[in-house]
């Protein structure tokens, strides 16, 4: 069996009096792929912030590769909180891609992606250089590298965010609904350079509503509702026969039907 | 209108806007490395930091200029602190414009989305980091405008310090006014020197906000059908 990389154990989390999330578990192995499925308001994107701690569980614990996110326990086995160069030092092992981009406003494509390497990795400009290069390569955005976010479309600014948290060569990589605020055209451009990373061995947890590409892209997916898990399996399971009433419910308002090929 | 008496003092109004110019220069960026430093504390700080910029903040802001040259004119030496009359000016000027300077930094760096401070957290950046250089370099363009503002006004607040004999262009306009009366000639040309000043200020301010800050030539959409 494969190692275990990623570990959320009873994660719980509240804003205010509304619990979004309620005891959810998940184990992610050395380069599998997970899709957090779910209507909007059901947890997921939550849960995936949580993993790299931009937002805070309530209760419960997430472990990476041998270590806890967001603390750790001494000698007296007391949990004792990350400072902010802790957490910092661990969210560099996490790559992540956001629904909404967030490039660097007043970088270039290139500096978008050795700012990281240059002032958290510490390489020297050059290797930098030669490293943002070749993952902007990656995501077929060699001619690019010069422009201003506001000077790409949604789909190139997209891989180049994508490249940005690949340079970091992270352990885990995470996609809160990439393709989201994308139209059709430049959603499967990003969702071709998912794929093709998917080839490579790369553990990912995605967050998304593109059904079809879920259903080949992942090995396992988990439905939640209102912050609650409800059932997880290979995705073609999931599909073709769901062991709950609600996880067909929603896949059916996806265009698929229970016994649907 | 008296024209040989205009250029007959021009100068001695050109000796006294250099003074009205170096104070105010020097107001200018000392209190823009208050107004940085304050300013990104009043955002970052912790709760103690925060509470002392804002009551640096009210009381800056909430006393009239001409009291806080008073003020450094009569207390500073009380408490032992004997300057020169110039730098007494500039310590008035320097701590009217950092109360104004600090809001202005804090407005721009809450400006920026949030979304920029998490995508730089995600990365690996610390908070601090993230700040220098992802926050600040973005918030810099923004605070252009208001900083203008700001020193366009710290100019004009400069002729305050004639309450305090300092030999800046308005004392100097009233000195000539005191001993010829004759009023129109002086106080046109004393005018005309201030709107020369404040509006090099904001030609340079222009040309740094389109230029210098600007991020991508094709930053402002107007440069898309000059190339």
């Amino acid at each position: 069996m494969e190692k275990i990389l990623l570990k959320m154990e009873h994660i719980h989390k509240s804003f205010g009096q509304a619990e979004v999330v309620k005891d959810f578990n998940v184990e992610v192995k050395q380069g599998e792929k997970v899709i957090l499925a779910g209507a909007s308001g059901s947890g997921k994107t939550t849960i995936l912030r949580m993993i790299n701690y931009l937002e805070t569980p309530t209760k419960g614990k997430i472990w990476l590769d041998g270590d806890y996110i967001g603390g750790h326990y001494n000698e007296k086995s007391e949990w004792v909180s990350d400072s902010m160069q802790d957490l910092a030092e661990k969210r560099k092992q996490i790559g992540m891609v956001f629904q909404s981009f967030n490039l660097f406003a007043h970088l270039s494509a290139l500096h978008n992606v050795t700012l990281g390497l240059t002032r958290v990795l510490k390489l020297p400009k050059k290797e930098a250089i030669a490293r943002a290069e070749h993952y902007l390569n990656k995501v077929h955005l060699s001619e690019h590298i010069k422009k201003y976010p506001h000077q790409m479309s949604g789909g190139q600014q997209q891989r180049v965010a994508i490249a940005r948290a690949l340079a970091m060569q992270p352990k885990l990589m995470l996609f809160d609904e990439p393709t989201s605020a994308l139209d059709p055209k430049l959603t499967n451009e990003v969702l071709e350079v998912m794929q093709e990373l998917a080839e490579e061995k790369l553990t990912m947890v995605v967050v998304t509503h593109e059904m079809g590409f879920a259903r080949h892209f992942a090995d396992r997916m988990i439905y939640l509702e209102d912050g609650v898990f409800i059932e997880e399996g290979p995705p073609e399971k999931l599909f073709t026969h769901p062991e709950s009433e609600k996880t067909s419910h929603f896949l059916s308002f996806c265009g698929y039907k229970e016994g649907d090929i | 209108m008296d024209i040989s008496f205009m250029i007959e003092i021009v100068p001695r109004l050109l000796r006294a806007t250099w003074v009205t110019l170096q104070v105010s220069a020097i107001s200018l960026m000392i209190g823009l490395v208050f107004g940085i430093v304050l300013g990104v504390l009043r955002v970052y700080g912790n709760r103690f930091i925060v509470w002392c910029t804002k009551g640096f903040v009210i009381v800056a802001r909430g006393t009239p200029a001409a009291i806080q040259i008073y003020a450094a004119f009569f207390l500073l030496p009380r408490l032992g602190i004997r300057l020169p009359l110039f730098a007494v000016g500039v310590v008035a000027l320097t701590f009217n414009t950092s109360g104004y300077q600090v809001e202005i930094v804090r407005a721009a760096l809450e400006s920026i989305d949030k979304g920029q401070i998490e995508a730089g957290l995600a990365i690996g950046l610390t908070r601090w980091k993230t700040m220098l250089y992802i926050t600040l370099p973005q918030a810099v363009k923004r605070m252009m405008g208001p900083m203008t503002n700001e020193f366009a006004n710290l100019i004009k607040a400069s002729s305050a310090l004639m309450l305090i004999s300092l030999y800046e262009l308005t004392k100097s306009g009233h000195a000539i006014i005191a001993a010829t009366f004759k009023y129109a000639e002086v106080l046109v040309l004393v005018a005309l020197f201030y709107f020369v000043l404040v509006q090099s200020l904001c030609k340079l301010s222009a040309y740094l906000e389109n230029n210098v800050f600007n991020f991508g030539k094709t930053a402002d959409p107007r440069n898309e059908f000059l190339n």
